[in-house]
């Protein structure tokens, strides 16, 4: 049986992104994906949480795709993540979410190697990247090996073309149940 | 120089008047037609006997019925009238037919003949579209149920004056009517036919034409040419003036003119309604009613009474409620102006002699001189069993922390619904009996009448409430209303309705917490759609209409001071415009691509 993946996006400006866009292209035609594009969904913030919490008990795998904005995730996926992932449902004990898989794939301005202590980012990304991956460990989620893009000033079309085909190879191996670990 | 300065006397004497008489009345709250007949009482032959002549202008004045029948098709597209074909074509025909059988049988046992007995009855059956009209107009119910009723049954009156004319003469010496040939009716139909085709590809030419010279009053001209041309158009084809012209504003109701046809023959309209109110006073012979003033009240008052039974029970028919009865009931009892023509009619045609005619006249003419007291009667004593009295000491009591919203239509309703959704307790003052009746049943707090009456918003629980909100649609009166509780309960915060942007602006002087524009969220949230729907992101789009909104609200406040100058508006308008272009597009750059820098 195939897996159901819920992509989860957070892109507030999909004609101003170079690579999320690119990324998403590249997989939202899968037929066990299905996406939610927050900004487009939700102009407004205010977000529908009967059909995210619909479509997440609907799901196995759950994706956080974002680009990295001032250290963290852009506003709105906070805000999905206050409101969708209430007491009841995403823990506690009639927690619903428990054993299904969480995936971040995140892009950013910065090179790696300014990820670092003594770097212009200060510390890794995976650093910054704790706050999603302990809400899914705290919802009793496995959590899947990330999927980032770094320096994305410098990346030729070529190379957002080969990330979409990796992301792209990802995404459909998650479908047939073997992702990598 | 003799006959100008006799035309100029009499028109002073008209208008002097009508300025005294009909603002008093205004005050009194007995309404304008009443003041309007009262001055023609006092100028007329049985008053000080200044104006001798009635018979010319009544004649002239009946002009302002038609032009009176012109701005209600205006109002009325022929997608509307077929909306109302039903009520038109069932209510009116029961009406008149029932009218008439009922009045008939009542002059009847009162000894009359047959043939007097159902002349009689056709002249009183129907009723005065002026008196109605004016009466809703006046008391702002033109948009409501009852006045749609009302219309229905004035207009299928209208039409039914064509076949009575026809008809009458046969109660007579049974001369034949003379029959429709072919020719006519081809006439009739060429005349429609011409007219729906005129109006759709000539007039706009026309219209524009005279536009473009920039002569305001060839524009007046040309507007009442085309009413009074298409009246005396219609009369050639033995359709009566007023129902032609109402045909005619019917067919133009469509066409973008409309606003300026209103706006040019409105002020017509009210002149002259208000001379053949003065005409119908004039007319009055009240010699009959002091010989035997008791047989003639009681036979108007008889009259009225069966009239207004038959009506209140059609308004079963019609749906309406019960206070809503009472008010159709009291609209249409009355005998109108085509009572005149039809005992003109039967008169000339010897059916009955010139006492009972001038009979006809006085009690048709008393009645309409009656309708305007009934309701204001109606209003001040039999409307409040209905509404208010279920509204005592202790309901208002209960009311405390409460919001009150004044002007129940779409828009307060939108605000209501929302505070109800939270449990808010929400007390409503609406002018409009049906909205009154249907909240009741929600068990809604209401109260009937003109939210811009302090003591009807004191007993609304103005000094215990939290919050007011003037949501009526009249913008006048939400500015009048704001002032004034501001006055007398100036703790009480104040959120209002808007029209446009200078509206904003006078609000806040009048001490308006806050207020918004009745169709600019909903404006927005168009454009927001549109830029979507143009390639925008739904963020972006979303972003833009706020940043939007922001800056508009920005200028708008900063347009406070130049209020009173027109000119020095433009300039700033002007400004603001190129302002808001600059700062839209440099916002744009928020997300740019800097990544480089990252
Ligand atoms: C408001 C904002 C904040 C950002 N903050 C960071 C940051 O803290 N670290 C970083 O490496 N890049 C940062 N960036 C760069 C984005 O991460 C980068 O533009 C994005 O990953 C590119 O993806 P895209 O082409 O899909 O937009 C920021 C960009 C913006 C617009």
């Amino acid at each position: 049986m195939t897996k159901k993946i819920a992509l989860i996006y957070a892109h507030p400006a999909p004609n101003k992104s170079k690579v999320n866009k690119y990324l998403l292209q590249a997989v939202q035609y899968a037929e066990h994906v299905v996406v939610r594009d927050l900004y487009e969904l939700y102009p407004n913030m205010f977000i529908n949480v009967d059909a995210e919490q619909q479509l997440l008990v609907e799901s196995d795998v759950i994706i956080f795709q974002f680009p990295i904005y001032w250290f963290s995730s852009p506003a709105i996926l906070k805000e999905w993540m206050d409101r969708v992932l209430s007491g009841g449902f995403a823990y506690g004990a009639t927690n619903q979410l428990a054993g299904k898989e969480l995936m971040l794939c995140v892009t950013t301005g910065g090179t790696e190697d300014s990820y670092q202590e003594g770097g212009r980012h200060g510390a890794p990304l995976d650093v910054y990247l704790q706050p999603f991956k302990q809400t899914g460990l705290f919802c009793k989620m496995k959590l899947l090996p990330d999927f980032i893009v770094q320096g994305v000033g410098d990346m030729s079309a070529g190379e957002v073309a080969i990330a979409g085909q990796q992301y792209q190879k990802i995404i459909h191996e998650l479908g047939k149940g073997r992702g990598q670990s | 120089m003799e006959l100008q300065s006799d035309f100029l006397h009499t028109a002073v004497i008209y208008l002097g008047v009508a300025v005294i008489a009909v603002p008093l009345f205004k005050r009194l709250g007995l309404g304008a037609v009443l003041g309007y007949m009262v001055a023609g009482i006092i100028i007329g032959p049985q008053g000080f006997d200044i104006v001798h002549e009635v018979d010319p202008t009544l004649n002239f004045s009946e002009l302002g019925v038609v032009l009176l029948m012109f701005l209600i098709g205006l109002e009325l597209n022929p997608a509307k009238l077929w909306q109302l074909r039903k009520p038109i074509f069932g209510l009116g025909t029961a009406q008149v037919a029932l009218s008439i059988a009922v009045l008939m049988a009542a002059g009847m046992m009162m000894g009359h003949g047959f043939a007097v007995a159902c002349a009689a009855a056709v002249a009183l059956a129907l009723s005065s579209t002026s008196t109605a009209m004016q009466a809703l107009e006046e008391r702002g119910l033109s948009n409501t149920t009852v006045s749609q009723s009302s219309f229905s049954v004035l207009l299928f009156q209208d039409l039914a004056v064509i076949p009575i004319l026809a008809f009458v003469p046969l109660l007579g010496m049974g001369a034949s009517a003379e029959p429709t040939s072919y020719e006519d009716v081809l006439k009739t139909f060429g005349v429609f036919v011409g007219f729906i085709i005129g109006g759709r590809y000539l007039l706009r030419p026309v219209f524009r034409l005279i536009a473009e010279t920039k002569i305001r009053e060839l524009f007046t001209a040309f507007s009442l040419l085309l009413v009074i041309g298409s009246g005396l158009l219609m009369e050639a084809v033995d359709i009566s003036m007023a129902l032609g012209t109402f045909l005619a504003g019917v067919l133009l109701a469509e066409s973008e003119y409309r606003h300026e046809l209103e706006l040019n023959i409105e002020p017509f309209k009210g002149l002259l309604l208000g001379l053949f109110f003065m005409a119908v006073g004039m007319s009055v012979d009240l010699s009959i009613l002091f010989d035997r003033p008791l047989v003639i009240l009681a036979i108007v008052a008889g009259f009225m009474l069966l009239k207004g039974i038959v009506i209140y029970h059609l308004g079963t028919m019609a749906g309406l409620t019960r206070s809503d009865r009472v008010l159709f009931a009291l609209l249409l009892a009355q005998g109108g102006e085509f009572a005149f023509v039809v005992v003109a009619l039967i008169q000339s045609l010897g059916i009955v002699d010139v006492t009972f005619a001038s009979e006809l006249v006085l009690i048709a003419s008393l009645s309409m001189f009656i309708t305007p007291f009934l309701l204001l009667l109606n209003e001040k004593i039999i409307m409040p069993r209905f509404n208010i009295s279920t509204v005592q000491e202790s309901d208002i009591e209960r009311n405390e922390g409460h919001v009150i919203i004044a002007g129940y239509g779409r828009f307060g309703q939108i605000a209501g619904r929302v505070m109800l959704s939270r449990k808010i307790p929400v007390t409503v003052i609406d002018h409009d009996p049906n909205h009154i009746e249907f909240l009741r049943k929600y068990d809604f707090k209401v109260f009937y009448g003109d939210a811009t009456r302090i003591d009807l918003l004191e007993s609304a629980g103005a000094d215990k409430a939290k919050l007011l909100i003037l949501a009526m649609d009249d913008q006048t009166a939400v500015q009048e209303t704001a002032a004034m509780v501001k006055r007398y309960f100036p703790e009480l915060p104040i959120l209002a309705r808007a029209r446009n942007r200078m509206d904003l602006n006078r609000l806040k002087m009048a001490g308006v917490k806050a207020s918004r524009r009745e169709t600019f969220s909903s404006a927005l949230e168009i454009a927001e759609l549109a830029l979507v729907e143009l390639g925008y992101g739904a963020r972006e789009a979303h972003q833009t209409v706020l940043r939007f909104r922001h800056y508009d609200e920005k200028n708008i406040a900063g347009a406070a001071e130049f209020m009173e100058d027109e000119k020095s508006m433009i300039n700033y308008a002007k400004r603001t415009r190129a302002q808001l272009e600059e700062v839209m597009s440099s916002d744009q750059e928020e997300l740019s691509n800097s990544d480089k820098a990252w």
